[in-house]
């Protein structure tokens, strides 16, 4: 298994939880959505670096495409086993109350994290398998749809009718109403559930996605149902991970259906914006990666055949492998407009240039060296204008990234500098010449964006500060003042070009002075800097 | 958490919250007069083998005022030189230090700043006090060896003050002070909150002394002119039986020329001038037993002291 840099997942997902009205939705048909996604698994696991990103993107797929309106989904980040029983319990009502009103009723329940022992892991708390699949088993809706990525989730699916099959099959030509239940794991019993950079999220959920997004629309008839999903999904799944370290990874599924039609998760008709594979494209796997750096979907494309796919309007960059190079570019998808990818757009590009593997460099220990300057000033008036007035500094710093864990940042950092100043004591100005030497340790917690080409961080500092300050009037001796300073650090790091970047930041520092009297002062830092990856 | 990790954490909490950077600090620093500051400043710095009498007899009346007032302000210097000791309040001491010429001995400064409504902005008060001790004896306490005061006026170090050299009281408590020969107390007081300054020093001398003590008054003007009035009290006046106290007026101009009158004040009987110019070289000399008389009077630059 590979672990990439741990990634907010894209904020811009909620921009679209207003365009939801699908075919599926208007009908008396109505769905409903449990997506729950958790890194941390408690005690004896390593936290995931996409569990918690896969759940808001597939999250933002039923939304955008799969005709649940926001308001029937509950989509739990990082909460435990109580709060998702709790959301369960919550759509459970809501479920009843729509089938009182004649409405036909969907259930789906995503999960994305770890399992261990016939358990969720949803971070300290737990949830077994078993009851779990009673719970659905027992609901209300009339189509239960559970789909599971985590380690050894086939368990789930044993019993009556689990496959460990490429595809299944619902006849769709029946006309009696669908009711039952289907789970989907991405995993066997005995199997882990693998993530991978490259793919910028889990195998299993990444394919899922990127299949419901179009490219497992193998019919071509513009929606893609479960089995169409769960067939792209297996195959690519099993496909890439067959040579991994931890060896094929094979999806299950197990299905109690009554009923011949197939579900039909995504419906592509339901959505203006998209990008289009022409068939004169070469043949391939494109991949395009949103403004956030991750993969918003991957498109199979076989030779003399076109490709679409649902995408929301945004910028992308687009990356297809060749054996020797990579050929990358970017696209638009404008506002209720399908795209066509034009290969004539796409250049030549080393692999060092993958605008994904950037996501693999920042998992493990990175150290970078940066130079800039600073401005500092207190906030309080009288104490700038007459104790320490603003001062520039020339700072360095020395900033370790996944050192405790992933997405962590520690940082030290020295400074220096001086400036002018005066006070005025018995009517009398005094000048001085006011300098300042601080070092500093940082810890903060960063969200890479754009593939790690812009991060912002966020955290805590302890700065020692040795102030003093030497007045022209040399009969007055020279003053000085030292002491310890905790504050906030916020900045941002935007990658440049090679292993060159820019840094800003701002710091907010609680300072008390102790030397007439004590007095709590507080200043403000900011800075700007070019940093090095070393 | 190892030996050297205490160490460390140790030495970074001894260096944090600490520090001698203060305003406030400097309102007590620029209470005391600096060296210099209250000297009387004649224009010429020599003395030629042909300078006029009372020229040289003031220049070295200056010289000894100066003196005298580098006495007391040289034992302040630590205030100026040093940050305090401690701070209590609108209290600063520095000290105790030993006292490195007089082993066994300590000394401190005290100096108290007391809101005075009647003091011009920013209308406070300073005292201060340099006190010693015998600390080779347990139970010793500190006593005065100079007191003074100083109120704030047209900016730093500028304003009016006293300041009081206690050396009999020292020397009744055993401190060591034959550097200050036969001197009992030597009271000063002036103001430099703008011109003229003025400077008041009155010496008073043991019981033993030839000399009871004297009296100094300086004035200084902007343009470079100044003043000083002298008068010294003594047991007898060689050549002039009964004769206890003279006193001089001695006057002089940004320029260097000056006048220097004596007089006996019992009275307030002319006993000599002296006129010089800028070469400090006699113009008009007129004693009252007639000796060496030469000059007139119009080529002075003053006239007769009221």
């Amino acid at each position: 298994m590979s672990f990439a840099g741990r990634h907010l997942t894209r904020a811009g997902a909620a921009l679209f939880l207003a365009l939801l009205v699908t075919p599926a939705a208007a009908s008396t048909q109505r769905r409903f959505a449990l997506v729950a996604g958790n890194d941390t698994g408690g005690p004896d696991t390593r936290p995931l670096v996409f569990a918690a990103q896969d759940a808001r993107r597939f999250h933002a797929v039923l939304t955008e495409l799969g005709g649940v309106a926001p308001a029937d989904t509950e989509l739990l980040i990082n909460q435990n086993a109580d709060q998702l029983l709790h959301s369960l319990d919550s759509l459970e009502s809501r479920i009843a109350e729509a089938q009182r009103r004649g409405q036909s009723t969907i259930l789906i329940v995503y999960y994305s994290g770890h399992a261990k022992d016939g358990e969720l892991r949803l971070g300290d708390s737990r949830l077994s398998f078993a009851a779990l699949k009673s719970r659905l088993a027992a609901a209300a809706a009339d189509i239960r749809v559970g789909i599971f990525d985590s380690c050894h989730s086939g368990m789930i699916t044993r019993g009556k009718g689990a496959r460990r099959a490429p595809a299944f099959e619902i006849e769709a030509t029946g006309s009696q109403e669908t009711r039952g239940l289907v789970l989907l794991s991405s995993a066997s019993a005995d199997e882990e559930a693998q993530e991978s950079d490259e793919v910028g999220g889990s195998y299993f959920s990444q394919y899922l996605v990127s299949g419901l997004r179009g490219d497992a629309d193998l019919s071509r008839d513009r929606r893609v149902t479960l089995s169409e999903a769960y067939a792209y999904a297996y195959a690519r799944t099993v496909a890439d991970t067959a040579e991994s370290a931890a060896g094929a990874q094979h999806p299950t599924f197990s299905f109690d259906l009554k009923g011949n039609a197939d579900l039909v998760l995504t419906d592509l008709t339901s959505r203006r914006e998209g990008l289009y594979v022409p068939a004169s494209a070469p043949a391939g796997t494109y991949y395009f990666i949103d403004a956030s750096g991750s993969i918003a979907a991957e498109v199979v494309k076989p030779a003399d055949a076109d490709r679409q796919i649902a995408l929301p309007a945004g910028r992308y960059r687009v990356r297809r492998r060749l054996a020797d190079r990579l050929r990358i570019g970017e696209i638009r998808v404008a506002e209720g407009q399908v795209q066509t990818l034009d290969e004539s757009s796409l250049r030549d590009a080393p692999f060092a240039d993958d605008p994904v593997k950037g996501r693999s460099r920042e998992a493990g220990v990175a150290v970078n060296l940066s130079v800039g300057a600073t401005v500092q000033a207190f906030f309080d008036a009288p104490t700038r204008d007459g104790l320490f007035p603003p001062a520039g500094l020339l700072s360095a710093e020395v900033q370790v990234r996944n050192f405790f864990r992933r997405s962590w940042l520690m940082a030290f950092d020295v400074a220096a500098g001086s400036a002018n100043g005066q006070v005025t004591r018995l009517d009398t100005p005094l000048p001085f010449r006011f300098s300042e030497f601080t070092g500093g340790l940082s810890l903060a917690t960063e969200w890479p964006l754009w593939n790690g080409r812009l991060v912002p961080y966020t955290g805590l500092r302890l700065a020692y500060l040795l102030l003093s300050r030497k007045f022209e009037d040399r009969t007055i001796p020279d003053q000085f003042f030292s002491t310890f300073s905790p504050g906030l650090v916020a900045g941002l790091r935007c990658q440049l070009w090679g292993g060159f970047g820019a840094q800003a930041r701002a710091r907010a520092h609680y300072l008390l002075y102790n030397v007439d009297q004590n007095r709590s002062l507080g200043y403000w830092e900011l800075s700007a800097g070019l940093s090095y990856d070393l | 958490m190892t030996c050297k990790t205490v160490k460390a954490l140790v030495l970074l909490a001894a260096v944090a919250g600490c520090g001698n950077y203060s305003n406030e600090d400097l309102d007590f620093q620029l209470a005391l007069p600096e060296d210099g500051e209250l000297d009387a400043k004649l224009p010429q710095a020599l003395t030629l083998d042909n300078s006029a009498e009372y020229y040289t007899q003031t220049r070295k009346v200056v010289t000894t005022f100066n003196g005298c007032a580098a006495a007391l302000t040289n034992l302040v210097d630590h205030v100026r030189s040093y940050p305090p000791t401690s701070r209590n309040g609108a209290e600063r001491t520095w000290g105790p230090f030993s006292d490195d010429k007089h082993p066994g001995w300590q000394m401190r400064v005290v100096m108290v700043r007391s809101a005075d409504p009647a003091a011009p902005a920013p209308g406070f008060v300073i005292a201060y006090r340099f006190q010693i001790r015998n600390a080779s004896q347990s139970g010793s306490a500190f006593f005065d060896f100079l007191t003074g005061s100083y109120t704030s006026s047209g900016g730093a170090r500028r304003g009016q003050g006293d300041m009081h050299l206690l050396v009999q009281d020292a020397r009744v408590a055993g401190y060591p002070v034959a550097d200050f020969g036969d001197l009992a107390k030597l009271d000063l007081n002036y103001d430099t909150s703008g011109y003229p300054i003025t400077v008041e020093m009155t010496i008073a001398n043991v019981a033993t002394a030839d000399s009871p003590g004297a009296t100094y008054g300086y004035t200084e003007s902007a343009d470079g002119s100044g003043a000083l009035v002298f008068d010294w009290s003594t047991k007898a006046v060689p050549g002039a039986p009964g004769v206890t106290d003279i006193a001089f007026t001695s006057r002089w101009l940004g320029s260097g020329a000056g006048r220097a009158d004596a007089y006996l004040p019992t009275g307030n009987v002319a006993v000599g001038t002296d006129c010089w110019g800028p070469d400090t070289v006699a113009d008009y000399v007129w004693r009252w037993d007639g000796q060496g008389n030469t000059g007139s009077p119009d080529l002075c630059a003053f006239g007769a002291p009221n």
